[in-house]
């Protein structure tokens, strides 16, 4: 369980990285343009991710949840 | 999945503040350009923070007001407290990371002496302080009880140190020592579209994260229980 939270602690942290990159990579816009569409696709991809990757937790406690109770009744 | 229709809100507006984010028009100011899109990430980090601190804090001074008996005994209350102090350091640091280069970029140094990001620090290590003393008490009850009292008193220096020592001194930041805030000069309706839908979106994220892990943590107690009991039964 607590690797859970380090695991999404650290894609959250990487996430916010990432937003933070991206003002990075706009900063000289008249200079030869910006990878921006690079970035949002990765950040999509990192969001897409780690939404995921919650729901399939919050799925897999939910069933071990509705197990103890029917467990509990029987 | 219970209560799914929050959930889904807020991956919806996570979604859409990222895109809009990314991609919407935003007012071309000097200095600042194209970095002011940060605000759609790095304020939200602030304020998903607080109201992760300030729950903490409710279910702390639950604990406290709660009759001795078996609710009690469960800890039920003070598990969710320190949990949202979990989730709530989590924003705080994602929050310190995402100011720091915007920092650079708008006020060339990663770290300036400014009230605010020294309050920041300060906050931080408060609460890294709260875990330390939790971990510091063998007992499980005095620890749920010291730690409740301690938690009253990390929030409120927060505030002090994020809300009002800022605002009494000279800060770089929007808002504070004197200067204008974003909203009042170059905040445009079309970034506030954007602004208040990830501040919310952020929000409900943390209390998801939360609600999944005191779920965890609920789950795991009980088998720790009957796991106990087995051990009892054949020894």
């Amino acid at each position: 369980m607590n690797l859970f939270y380090k695991k999404l602690s650290a894609l959250l942290a990487f996430v916010g990285l990432s937003f933070a990159s991206i003002a990075q990579e706009n900063m000289l816009p008249e200079e030869g343009g910006n990878n921006i569409e690079v970035v949002f696709g990765v950040v999509l991809i990192i969001l897409l991710g780690m939404v995921a990757y919650l729901f399939y937790i919050d799925k897999k406690v939910g069933k071990v949840e509705e197990r103890m109770k029917e467990l509990n009744k029987s | 999945m219970k209560g799914i229709w929050w959930k889904i809100l807020a991956v919806a507006l996570l979604f859409y503040s990222f895109i809009f984010g990314l991609k919407g028009d935003i007012p071309h100011l000097p200095i600042l350009r194209e970095t002011i899109r940060n605000l759609y990430f790095h304020v939200p980090m602030w304020f998903a923070m607080i109201v992760m601190m300030g729950a903490s804090m409710v279910f702390g001074i639950k604990h406290l007001a709660e009759k001795e008996g078996k609710k009690k005994a469960f800890l039920e209350n003070d598990t969710k407290s320190v949990l949202f102090a979990t989730s709530g350091l989590v924003f705080s640091v994602l929050g310190l990371l995402t100011g720091m280069l915007w920092a650079k970029f708008t006020w060339g140094a990663f770290w300036t002496n400014d009230p605010k990001l020294n309050g920041t620090a300060i906050t931080i290590l408060i609460y890294l302080a709260y875990f330390v003393l939790r971990g510091s008490i063998e007992d499980n009850e005095k620890k749920a009880q010291v730690s409740a009292v301690y938690n009253i008193f990390a929030f409120i220096l927060m505030i002090v140190f994020i809300g009002i020592l800022p605002r009494m001194t000279d800060s770089l930041h929007p808002g504070n020592g004197g200067n204008p805030a974003f909203g009042s000069y170059d905040l445009d309706n079309g970034m506030r579209g954007v602004f208040y839908p990830a501040v919310l979106g952020w929000i409900l994220f943390g209390f998801w994260l939360t609600n999944v892990k005191i779920r965890l943590k609920r789950v795991s107690k009980v088998l720790d229980k009957k796991q106990d009991k087995f051990y009892e039964s054949i020894l």
